[in-house]
């Protein structure tokens, strides 16, 4: 045996001495005619080699259980090789930038991700690209997320159609991972609240405080007024990120017993003064019933104390409210208020307002509000907060008011140094129209033109050209293609710049050409 | 006649073409046969009419037939003939026999290659005085280099291998350096390898004695390689470092054409520079070749192999008792890629070609498996990545993670294509849904 010579071979023959163990095997009758009076040590060496290729040539495969049940059979089609090809060099790099284009073409032509890219796949880590990832995984993807932990995301969106209940939903909600049960609730309060509810109400108090504020999130799904009992007690619990998740849920729910609170906190609030000018008179302190229902007492440094607490009621009033209490339309409050030394408490408050319940007309008439700020305003609040603000109620504009916004915005920027260019280019929906498109085009031309004329600097211009490059619809592609009219003047480093992420959005595009051609989405006009 | 019959038939490339041989190896299939000092020749009645010649130092054939095999029934019966001076009449060569004995002797198809780096066996031309000498002195140094190895690998075992581990790289990189002075780089090599394996592993005494036990039995066959079977004392001689140039191999070695299906490729760190293993399968002789590439630190491989591509041409393989390292004569790029496996085999018969290798070449490392019916499984509970038959039977994969491949293969049988070291399976590429997809040396 193999083991026998392993011991005379590490104690050493100088210790374990001359005698060699026989290996059992045919290879003992080779041994004597190779090695014939040789050492001790040769001969114990000829035996290992002779052994070690014996056992090689003799190896016997381990007989191992049942493998794992298979993948189930894919119920969307591959995409076409060519395709395939295309999403390597978007999935592995160096061109992730089109990942999301990608991903979302493959989910509207009802494909799926080829097999051999799932595992990088399954490796994603951003959120919004799991969820974009989702639907393109197939059944090859979940089955294989199932042997990896750091995968076990793409399990947590259960198989099957969204309406149905798979049929071990009591025992996945008894046993499953955190993920699964928090799937399987949400899906379950699309089908059934009240029983879903109850599911909630009957393990609230063993669950540890994440999973407690993890169902909560969950009952926003088909939140309704019958949710509020369970919500309300929720304000009281020892935890505060479930404390403020409840609030968050109660602010939500339009008759709920908070909302009547917070307006009647409101009452006294707000009130019409001398001259048609709208004034408020913030609380000098914060009642703690106030703080109970989601009031944070500590503002953030740089602003004061009753401009935070104002701004936080108004936040959580439906915007309706102040119309209806009134008799005025958004435009005529929002300009009632334009001579109050409270009016960005005002202002913020209302757009948060706006955001929450979803309030279109206040949201467009805020949406002109901020687009006016005045001057010192703007400089004396951190611009960032401002586009925030902004950001959080412009899905809530039809969409010719941001793009309307955009086309000035661009047309401004070929003769201004406008920094906020791109920031409202932000907030369009992508891909954008064929005739914001053109706009672009149009004024970036514009703007090289002017560069051989008068001045070397590109302007607002060059930090646009990626996210144009990503945006831009096909209808544009060809014209995105045709060379800017740049002065052939290297020696200015914005001119280079401008050069340089040129030749970026002319790669991306003859990209993204070639991702539309190879995975085509039918009845879409791109 | 310098020959034995036996020498002839261990040229065969298999049984089948030796008992072949042997029957042909009979005057009457013959016509114009005749021999000179250099060379035997004939015409031999097949399906046509063969040219058969061979250059009698050498033993090198050549056939007109066109079989893919090398060398052909044709050729060993004429060998085989020749054995006998007095069955084949002396004679003036005709044409075809004079221009290709003028051929091969002309300096750009066999260089006269450096003494050092000649195999010591016959080259076509037969090595000078000079080359005579240099040879009998490298030798020299060899045969000491060997005779120090094996004291140095006798005292290792004296002394036991529990000590070895937590031995500094010198301790094995002076005996390595000794080699390489004794012009032995081949041996040097194996010791190197041989250094890596204490404290590497769990089983590390296991695989060291292994490893040495084997390269005892190279230092035992080289001191004896007269007695050796030729083909096989090719194997032993260039493993000891008589490594033999590509114009060498091209004029000694076995040309085999077919299309050659490129089934995988990886990329090892060697010392200054980095070295390529390619293997390919030829789609109708079902012959596993193996092209080794070298490249000084950052230059680029010589020549590319695209996995997954199929190559239609000539492979010169090195002389050997299961000839395997190759390298590509003449080749045109197919268009249409990989589509089908030649010779896949269930485990049970992919080992019994392995232990069919082994009694050929006993120091063969590696071996090309191409799986069919493999399903790839990965135990979460023990870590373990293995693929199975549907009865159970199961080989173990290389410690890496495969996770591509599970995802190709979803848990059902594939045909998989990988290296066996003897241990452990690295899978190089798969057949899944009718393409072919590579796996090892890809992200």
């Amino acid at each position: 045996m193999m083991a026998d010579l392993l011991a005379v071979a590490l104690a050493g023959t100088a210790a374990a001495g001359e005698t060699l163990p026989e290996s059992g095997s045919p290879v003992d009758a080779l041994l004597p005619a190779a090695t014939g009076d040789a050492a001790a040590e040769r001969r114990l060496l000829l035996a290992a080699g002779a052994e070690a290729i014996y056992r090689l040539a003799g190896y016997v495969p381990a007989v191992a259980g049942e493998p794992p049940s298979p993948a189930p059979d894919e119920s969307l089609p591959a995409c076409s090789p060519a395709a395939a090809l295309l999403l390597r060099l978007v999935v592995v790099g160096p061109h992730e930038d089109l990942l999301p284009e990608a991903l979302d073409r493959l989910r509207r032509a009802g494909l799926r991700l080829p097999f051999d890219l799932l595992p990088l796949a399954l490796g994603r880590r951003e959120p919004e690209l799991r969820a974009a990832l989702l639907p393109v995984l197939g059944e090859r993807g979940r089955w294989l997320s199932d042997f990896n932990r750091a995968w076990a995301w793409a399990a947590e969106t259960l198989s099957g159609d969204a309406e149905d209940m798979p049929p071990d939903a009591e025992t996945v909600w008894q046993e499953g991972s955190a993920g699964q049960r928090i799937a399987l609730l949400r899906r379950l309060r699309a089908v059934d609240a009240a029983c879903a509810r109850e599911w909630v109400a009957a393990v609230w108090k063993q669950e540890k405080a994440d999973f407690r504020q993890d169902m909560l999130r969950a009952l926003a799904v088909g939140l309704g007024a019958g949710d509020e009992p369970l919500i309300e007690a929720a304000l009281d619990d020892r935890a505060a990120g479930v404390r403020a998740e409840a609030a968050e849920l109660l602010a939500r729910l339009p008759s709920s017993a908070y909302i009547g609170r917070m307006i009647s906190r409101a009452g006294a609030l707000l009130a019409f003064g001398a001259g048609g000018k709208l004034d408020a008179r913030p609380p000098k302190a914060l009642p703690a019933d106030a703080v109970r229902d989601g009031i944070a007492e500590k503002p953030p440094r740089g602003t004061g104390e009753r401009a935070w607490w104002l701004g936080q009621i108004l936040a959580r009033v439906p915007p309706s409210h102040w119309s209806e209490r009134f008799g005025s339309p958004p435009d005529v409050l929002i300009a009632a208020a334009g001579g109050s030394s409270w009016r960005r408490a005002l202002l913020e408050g209302w757009t948060r307002a706006a955001a929450r319940f979803e309030d279109r007309d206040w949201a467009v008439a805020l949406w002109s509000a901020w687009r006016v700020a005045p001057a010192k305003e703007r400089q004396t609040h951190a611009l960032e907060d401002d586009d925030d603000l902004r950001l959080a109620i412009a899905h809530l504009l039809p969409p010719d008011v941001l793009e309307l916004a955009a086309t000035a915005a661009l047309e401004q920027a070929v003769t201004t140094d406008d920094t906020a260019l791109d920031e409202t280019l932000a907030l369009l929906h992508v891909p954008w129209s064929a005739e914001l498109g053109a706009a672009y085009l149009r004024g970036l031309r514009a703007r090289c033109e002017r560069l051989a004329k008068t001045s070397r600097e590109v302007g607002a211009y060059v930090e646009t050209l990626d996210r144009a490059a990503h945006a831009l619809p096909p209808a544009c592609f060809d014209a995105a293609l045709d060379p800017l009219p740049v002065p052939d003047d290297n020696s200015h480093w914005s001119i280079r710049q401008l050069r340089q992420q040129f030749d970026g959005l002319t790669e991306t595009i003859r990209l993204r050409t070639r991702l539309i051609e190879a995975i085509p989405v039918p009845d879409a006009d791109n | 006649m310098a020959y034995t019959a036996d020498q002839v038939l261990a040229l065969a490339p298999d049984s089948g073409s030796a008992a072949n041989g042997r029957k042909l190896a009979n005057a009457r299939h013959w016509k114009a046969l005749g021999r000179s000092e250099a060379a035997v020749w004939g015409e031999c009645q097949g399906s046509a009419v063969y040219q058969v010649r061979a250059e009698l130092a050498s033993m090198a054939v050549k056939c007109t037939c066109p079989s893919h095999k090398f060398p052909c029934k044709h050729g060993l019966a004429l060998l085989l003939l020749a054995v006998d001076p007095g069955a084949v009449p002396v004679a003036e060569p005709p044409d075809w026999v004079a221009s290709w004995l003028a051929k091969r002797a002309a300096p750009d198809h066999a260089k006269p290659a450096k003494a050092e780096t000649t195999a010591g066996v016959d080259t076509p031309t037969g090595p000078t005085k000079e080359q005579q000498r240099r040879i009998e002195k490298r030798e020299a140094l060899i045969a000491q280099g060997i005779a120090a190895l094996d004291l140095w690998l006798a005292d290792l075992v004296r002394g036991g291998l529990a000590a070895v581990e937590g031995q500094s790289a010198a301790f094995w990189e002076r005996p390595a350096a000794q080699l390489v002075d004794a012009q032995a780089p081949g041996l040097a090599a194996r010791l190197r390898r041989t250094a890596e394996i204490p404290g590497s592993s769990d089983d590390w005494p296991e695989r060291l004695l292994a490893q040495i036990g084997r390269l005892a039995l190279l230092t035992h066959a080289y001191r004896r390689a007269d007695a050796l079977d030729p083909a096989l004392r090719e194997d032993v001689r260039e493993m000891a470092g008589w490594f033999l140039k590509e114009e060498e191999v091209a004029a000694r070695g076995e040309h085999v054409g077919d299309d050659w299906l490129v089934l995988g490729q990886y990329a090892q760190e060697e010392e200054r520079g980095r070295s390529q293993r390619t293997w390919l399968v030829g789609a109708t002789t079902g012959r596993p070749a193996l092209i080794v590439q070298f490249a000084f630190m950052h230059s680029p491989f010589k020549e590319t192999y695209v996995v997954g591509s199929r190559l239609r041409g000539e492979l010169a393989f090195w002389p050997g008792a299961a000839p395997l390292r190759a390298f590509v004569v003449a080749r045109e790029v197919i268009a249409d890629p990989v589509a089908a496996l030649p010779a896949a085999a269930g485990i049970e018969e992919f080992l019994a070609s392995v232990a069919a290798a082994l009694a050929r070449n006993p120091w063969q490392e590696r071996f090309l498996c191409v799986l069919r019916g493999a399903i790839p499984v990965y135990d979460t509970a023990s870590g373990c990545w293995d693929v199975r038959e549907p009865g159970g039977v199961s080989l173990p994969l290389r410690d890496a993670e495969h996770w591509r491949l599970l995802a190709l293969s979803g848990g059902r049988p594939v045909t998989l294509t990988a290296e066996w070291d003897g241990a452990t399976l690295l899978p190089l590429g798969v057949l899944a849904e009718g393409s072919y997809v590579q796996l090892a040396g890809v992200a």
